[in-house]
């Protein structure tokens, strides 16, 4: 299927300022800004309930904002200024979570239903082009309910695709697949997108799909993104604390009960350690041993997972006060040889990643 | 770039704004009008100051009345929860052979218009039937004082024929309930130690509850607003008194005060069950694994099939079997064109009626789908308000401003230089088809909200993202989604427009009949015999709901 190579790289796709969003009486968004440069893929990624959807929902133009600026290619379509494109005239695709294909009509007829502009025959060609392209071409005439969820989301796909719009939006779009399938539903995906320099947001609540699908990943917290950059950025170096606790992106430790720590870890540590933070320990970084001494460092549990083993380790803060403790986590390819209740030795590195609260 | 703000009204949505608003003025014309006629002396001042018949009532028999009334209902609600119960209770908690039969069989009494049985057992256990002059020629005795006889022709007849009718709805709810419930609170139950006794008595019945007072209100609405056996029985209720008011006395405001009266009952009632439902949510256990039927014993099927199926034959059998009798013993009269005269003119009242119903339930709820406001969600809850008027109420709410109505035209008209038209309102079929629409929109509105309800919104979303308009999703998505609701909506509510009696008698224009008025004119004039087909018909047609509910439980 032919759709039209973007010609307008120059201009950023999305770009949102200051969007602010009240539903009842709750703000859902606050000063949500960010933009997206043309053919490139946007994770929005979060807990449930920060305003994803709503953020998602408010490009298409199905929540009208209190305020704020939408631009989608340089044309403004909500801004203050009493300009709000509705949302059948912003030519956005949307995929939806449970994938919203009208159970009552053939794949066919789902997929031709925003193209009743075209003629007849043209809406076939393009009916057929879509079905293709999402290699499902034998199914036009089946309904909804006959496809399993892979093929349904497919489908869903060819329906927001089939306009030719040159932002799609998609709501969850793999929460509802498993497995094998989901990963090779994400790199198809991936790769139609980028063959047609299709821009796409995606909302999920699941990092690893932000890691497969993304080239851009923010992470909202509480109606506003916390960080916006590379996955592996937002990962390695978490901003803030709440980006690095939603990220999971490794032991943390406050300068409060920092020094602590440090006195068992054995490191060269910075000199300047600053009040007002955290340090972030990658657990694959961190190598455990035995120790014939009595550390106040012991083994809690071993897990295998898949690429290795995991250790979860209780640091004892006070030596005499085993309530106050902390627990981190340490990662190794190879077993180590130890029980649960050894008393272990710590060695990090690298240098931990300094982040502020 | 300046385009036009989406948020701001367009000229048709506030076309559609303006005449749901109006429409829904209209359906609550009638309990306005009651109101009114009832406190500041009404349409017509100068009679109501004349008119002392509501006065003379209160002095002398209406508490007496009220009595009555409150009686039927209490004791209706004792036969009901008897034939209910336990029934509901070993559909829901046995496995034996036959239960799914039995558990629709259990269901059929609902066909049955009460004052059709209330004729037929009256008919056979009077003094003059067949049973007692059977019992008299065996036993030699001579005359009532030689022997005691239960008097059908009682507050406690009128009661028991109204419960046999009315006990499916305990039935139903409850049975579904006790069915809903979830294995895992019965096996937590038997896990802490409970016996079989104790987990019925602490787990089961508080549970099904809600369930039970939601059946027992609805029983109790049914109950009061019931016309036909009570006055087949000659027992004066509160129903009765607003038709004698009217229809003997001549007093349109005596009827309006006692209607209101009848209606504060009804508030109570309706208070009553809208809190039961509120507790039901969080009452519902399902959700989990359904509970698990255990197997009857064969003493214990044995024991349910003859409880069950006495209830049945009372209920069902008895009536429906000498219905069947009487039309083959007068079948020339069963058979004459009278009846299928009657039969057309009320298939054509019902279905103008059901048609118009099913419309405004279509538009009241894709109004509140497009616009989920709090202003169109009170106006689909207050267009649902009639369910709970009795008919006989309802019908003089209707009278009081259609009489204004066709006076005022009357004098326009013959201020034009016209002859009078005469009750072009409140004297032809259109004030029958309003209260019918009135009366069972909240039917149509409940079908046609639940359809929209299992709709997603993201079908909308997804449908005005693809580029089409609201009358484009409504006709294109929306209706062919509700087919089924709308078909549903549109048999129940003509259903209920065939066998309803009270307001029917009270509006039907001079010289016509429903099926159900002639049937109850036979019935009253102690004549069934001769219209006994059309009782039939009436109740064939009222068994396509029960098939319709059986069809719908099965799919789910």
């Amino acid at each position: 299927m032919a759709l039209p190579m973007n010609n307008l790289a120059h201009v950023n796709a999305v770009e949102l300022t200051n969007l602010k969003v009240k539903l009842g009486t709750t703000d859902i968004l606050q000063d949500l800004s960010f933009n997206l440069a043309a053919g490139e893929i946007l994770c929005l990624l979060g807990p449930s309930g920060c305003g994803k959807t709503t953020a998602l929902k408010t490009l298409a133009g199905l929540i009208t904002p209190q305020s704020g600026q939408i631009e989608v290619f340089g044309k403004t379509v909500f801004s203050d200024n009493n300009i709000n494109v509705s949302a059948k005239q912003r030519s956005i695709g949307f995929i939806f979570q449970d994938y919203a294909l009208f159970p009552h009509m053939t794949i066919g007829q789902n997929i031709g239903y925003g193209l009743s502009e075209l003629t007849n025959s043209d809406r076939q060609q393009r009916i057929e082009e879509a079905l293709s392209l999402v290699e499902l071409s034998n199914f036009q005439q089946r309904y909804p309910h006959e496809l399993s969820g892979g093929q349904q989301q497919r489908i869903a796909v060819a329906r927001a695709l089939a306009p030719k719009p040159q932002l799609i939006l998609m709501d969850e779009p793999f929460s509802n697949i498993d497995g094998q399938v989901k990963r090779r539903m994400m790199a198809d995906l991936r790769t139609l997108l980028k063959s047609h320099n299709i821009s796409c947001i995606f909302v999920t609540h699941a990092k690893e799909e932000a890691f497969a699908f993304a080239d851009k990943t923010a992470v909202m917290t509480a109606g506003s993104i916390a960080q916006l950059d590379t996955p592996t950025k937002v990962f390695n170096q978490p901003k803030n604390l709440a980006v690095a606790h939603f990220m999971e992106s490794g032991n943390l430790a406050s300068l409060h009960h920092c020094q602590q720590v440090l006195d068992k870890v054995d490191h060269q540590w910075p000199k300047d350690l600053d009040n007002s933070g955290y340090w972030l320990f990658k657990p694959q970084h961190l190598k455990v041993m035995r120790s014939r001494q009595n550390t106040g460092i012991h083994l809690l549990d071993t897990t295998y997972i898949g690429r290795g083993y995991q250790y979860h380790i209780n640091i004892q803060l006070d030596k005499n006060d085993a309530s106050k403790s902390i627990i981190w986590k340490a990662e190794s390819e190879h077993p180590f040889d130890l029980t649960i209740g050894d008393s272990l030795s710590l060695e990090y590195s690298q240098s931990p990643h300094w982040l502020l609260n | 770039m300046k385009v036009k703000s989406n948020t701001s009204p367009h000229l048709a949505g506030l076309i559609m704004s303006t005449s749901t608003a109006i429409i829904c003025l209209i359906m609550l014309l009638p309990i306005a009008a009651l109101i009114i006629e009832s406190t500041a002396g009404g349409f017509s001042s100068i009679d109501s100051e004349l008119d002392t018949t509501f006065n003379d009532l209160a002095d002398t028999v209406l508490r007496q009345y009220i009595q009555n009334s409150l009686t039927i209902v209490s004791e209706t609600l004792f036969f009901a929860c008897l034939f209910a119960i336990a029934p509901a209770w070993w559909c829901a908690h046995y496995e034996f052979s036959g239960r799914k039969y039995l558990q629709w069989m259990m269901i059929f009494p609902l066909a049955i218009p009460a004052y059709i049985s209330a004729y037929i057992y009256t008919d056979t256990l009077d003094y003059a039937g067949p049973i007692q002059s059977s019992l008299r020629a065996m036993f030699h005795w001579q005359s009532p004082q030689d022997y005691w006889f239960f008097d059908i022709r009682s507050h406690w007849g009128a009661s028991l024929m109204l419960g046999l009718a009315l006990y499916p709805y305990i039935f139903l709810l409850l049975r579904n309930a006790f069915e809903q419930r979830s294995q895992s609170l019965i096996e937590a139950a038997q896990i802490l130690g409970a016996s079989e006794r104790k987990i019925f008595w602490t787990i089961h019945i508080p549970l099904a509850r809600p369930a039970l007072a939601i059946g027992c209100t609805l029983v109790a609405m049914e109950s009061l607003a019931d016309y036909g056996t009570v006055q087949l029985f000659a027992i004066n209720t509160l129903t009765t008194a607003i038709y004698d008011s009217w229809l003997v006395y001549g007093s349109l405001a005596s009827a309006a005060k006692i209607s209101c009266l009848t209606l504060l009952f009804v508030i109570t009632l309706v208070i009553f069950e809208k809190n039961s439902r509120k507790k039901q949510r969080h009452f519902d256990s399902r959700g989990g694994k359904p509970c698990v039927k255990v197997k009857a014993s064969r003493s214990k099927v044995s024991f349910i099939w003859l409880i069950c199926g006495a209830i049945f034959s009372l209920g069902f059998i008895i009536p429906v079997a000498m219905l069947i009798s009487y039309c083959l013993d007068y079948w020339a009269a069963n058979s004459n064109s009278i009846i299928l005269i009657h039969s057309q003119s009320t298939f054509l009242l019902a279905l103008s009626a059901a048609f118009i119903t099913v419309l405004l339930a279509i538009l009241f709820n894709s109004q509140q789908r497009f616009q989920p406001t709090p202003h169109n969600q009170l106006k689909l809850s207050l267009s649902s308000l009639g369910y709970a008027i009795p008919g006989t109420v309802l019908a003089i709410g209707i009278l009081i401003p259609l009489g204004q109505l066709d006076i005022w035209s009357n004098h326009f008209i013959q201020w034009l230089g016209f002859d009078k038209v005469g009750l072009i309102f409140s004297g032809t079929g259109f004030a029958l088809i309003l209260a019918f629409v009135i009366r069972f929109a909240a039917i149509s509105n409940g079908s046609i909200q639940a359809a929209y309800k299992q709709m997603p919104n993201n079908l909308d979303d997804a449908s005005t993202l693809l580029k089409a308009s609201k009358l484009k999703t409504f006709t294109h998505i929306h209706l062919p989604i509700m087919r089924p609701a709308i078909i549903s909506a549109f048999l129940l509510v003509f259903i209920e427009c065939v066998k309803e009696l009270p307001a029917s008698l009270l509006l039907r224009p001079f010289d016509f009949e429903t099926l159900a008025t002639y049937v109850y004119q036979y019935a009253s004039d102690e004549q069934l015999e001769y219209a006994a087909s059309a009782a039939l018909l009436i109740i064939l047609v009222s068994l396509i709901p029960i098939l319709l509910l059986s069809r719908s439980q099965k799919m789910q």
